[in-house]
Parts: C-alpha cells; structure tokens; sequence
C-alpha cells in the first residue's frame, strides 16, 4: 500500500518537472524572439547608421566651395539657398548610397526622404506597397528647416 | 498531504533555477557583444562618437591583446557599401567552434577625409 503511494508520488513529481521544463524552455523561446526587442534593436540599428551618415563628410573638391563640412551641415546649407542644383543632388547622393546599400545588403530595402523646405530629395529604392515592417529614424537638422528620414523595411 | 507539498517545493526550486539558466543562455550572446564594444572602446578601436584614422601605416588602430576568455579576434574596416577592406587586424589563434560576428557603422578618417564606414568584428573562445 506504502509502495503504491510512492509511486504515485514520484509520478506526480516527475509530471510536474516535466511540465516546469516544458514552460520554461518556451518562455525563453518566446523572449529569445520577443518583437519588442527586435524592434528595439532595428531602431537602434537604423539610429546609428544615420547618424554615421550624416557626420560624414563632403570629398575634397566636390562640387562644394565650403570649407570642410558635414553633411548634415552642408544639407543646412542647402536649404537656405533655395533648390539644389544637379551637381549638388549628385554630390548628396554620392555620399548617402553606400549606407544605403549597406543597409539593403545586411537588412532590407532601405530609403533616404531629404526635405531641404524647397524640395523633397529620395535616394535609395521604395519597396512596392504592403510589404512588412517599415522602420524610419527622422532628424530634424538646424533650425528644424531640414528634415533627413531613413526607411528600412524588412 | 506531504506529497503534494513536496511536488510545490520542487516545482518552485526548479522552475526558479531553470529560468535564471534559460534567461542567461538568451542573454549571452548581447552580453558578449557589449562586452567586447567597451573592451574596443578602451582601446581605440571603436568611437561611437568620433572617427578612427586610418592614415598610412602604423597611423591606424592595432590590436593590443585581447578580451578577456577571448581566444581570437578579427576587426575590418571597410567604407559603407563596399566589400572592399581598408584595414584588416587579426590576432590570436584560429576559430574552432562558435563565432560571434556582428558589425557597427562608425566614422573612418582616410587621407584627411571623414566618411561613413563599417567595422565587422568576429570574436571566439
């Protein structure tokens, strides 16, 4: 009779402890690819990636009579003269596409939207409609007159 | 009676000990990636806010050792957009089993020019 107890004792424990590693090995699978946190860390991805490019800054002797400048300060400088010229397009362009492709090789189709108040500036290629999560990091630059946003979707 | 408060006795044991194991096997790889971003930092090879200079040699960042339970360590440098490295530091010996691998974007100086690049490191035990 004593020996029948146990054994359904040891049933019980063993069903409980299966139970407890079933639980637990889901909770980690479930946090291990929680959505939150790979947000989180996309966002902070595109983040960095912008700010790199924006600091970046403008090759010697390429179209800009400025001294050395950053991007984003050259981007300032755009809007308050009014449209940018061809050449100056093609100098943005040129210093943007590499993390733009950057971004399409590791990540997912990624977009630059530039608005200089005149113009609105895109580089990079838009992904047709209703395809997946689309991430954006927007600057405000000077005064708030410039606007940089950089698209990632996946 | 006595059976039952056992089996809660060792579901809460367990289920404490298992998730504080699952928590640190999710969270180590992010722990050892951070861990390795501050040792770089330490020692130059990485500004978040700020570029590494690669003019000419012996004028960019080298590899004074490694990390602590680090057995080897890769860094490339390289421009955004372009697979091709400007600089490639390697120490320690080759990788036999996992490799930790990511990349973070940062400012390269090259040539008295400032411009967005890369930095893909790969760390093992």
């Amino acid at each position: 009779m004593a020996l029948r107890r146990d054994r359904r004792g040891m049933a019980v424990l063993v069903d409980a402890l299966i139970f407890m590693v079933v639980l637990t090995l889901l909770i980690a699978v479930v946090y291990s690819a929680s959505p939150k946190k790979i947000s989180e860390d996309r966002t902070e991805m595109l983040r960095s990636y912008h700010s790199v490019m924006l600091a970046g800054e403008l090759p010697a002797g390429d179209g800009s009579s400025m001294s050395i400048v950053t991007l984003a300060e050259y981007l300032i400088a755009l809007s308050m003269t009014g449209a940018p010229e061809e050449g100056q397009v093609l100098l943005i362009e040129k210093m943007v596409n590499g993390t733009i492709a950057e971004l399409e090789t590791t990540s997912g189709d990624t977009w630059l939207v530039i608005d200089l108040g005149s113009v609105v500036l895109h580089f990079g290629s838009h992904p047709s409609d209703g395809v997946g999560d689309v991430y954006a990091d927007r600057r405000e630059l000077g005064d708030g007159s410039v606007i940089s946003t950089l698209f990632l979707t996946v | 009676m006595e059976s039952i408060l056992a089996v809660m006795v060792v579901i809460t044991v367990s289920s404490v000990f298992l998730v504080v194991l699952a928590s640190g096997t999710v969270h180590m790889e992010e722990m050892d990636q951070e861990d390795v971003i501050s040792w770089m930092i330490s020692k130059g090879l990485y500004l978040e806010d700020g570029a590494i200079s690669l003019d000419g040699p012996g004028e960019g960042p080298i590899l004074p050792g490694l990390p602590e339970d680090i057995s080897g360590m890769t860094i490339v440098y390289r421009s955004s957009g372009n697979s091709t490295p400007l600089m490639v530091l390697n120490q320690g010996q080759p990788s036999s089993g996992n490799v930790l691998a990511f990349q973070r974007p940062l400012l390269i100086e090259l040539n008295g020019s400032r411009f967005s690049g890369v930095m893909e490191v790969k760390v093992w035990r």
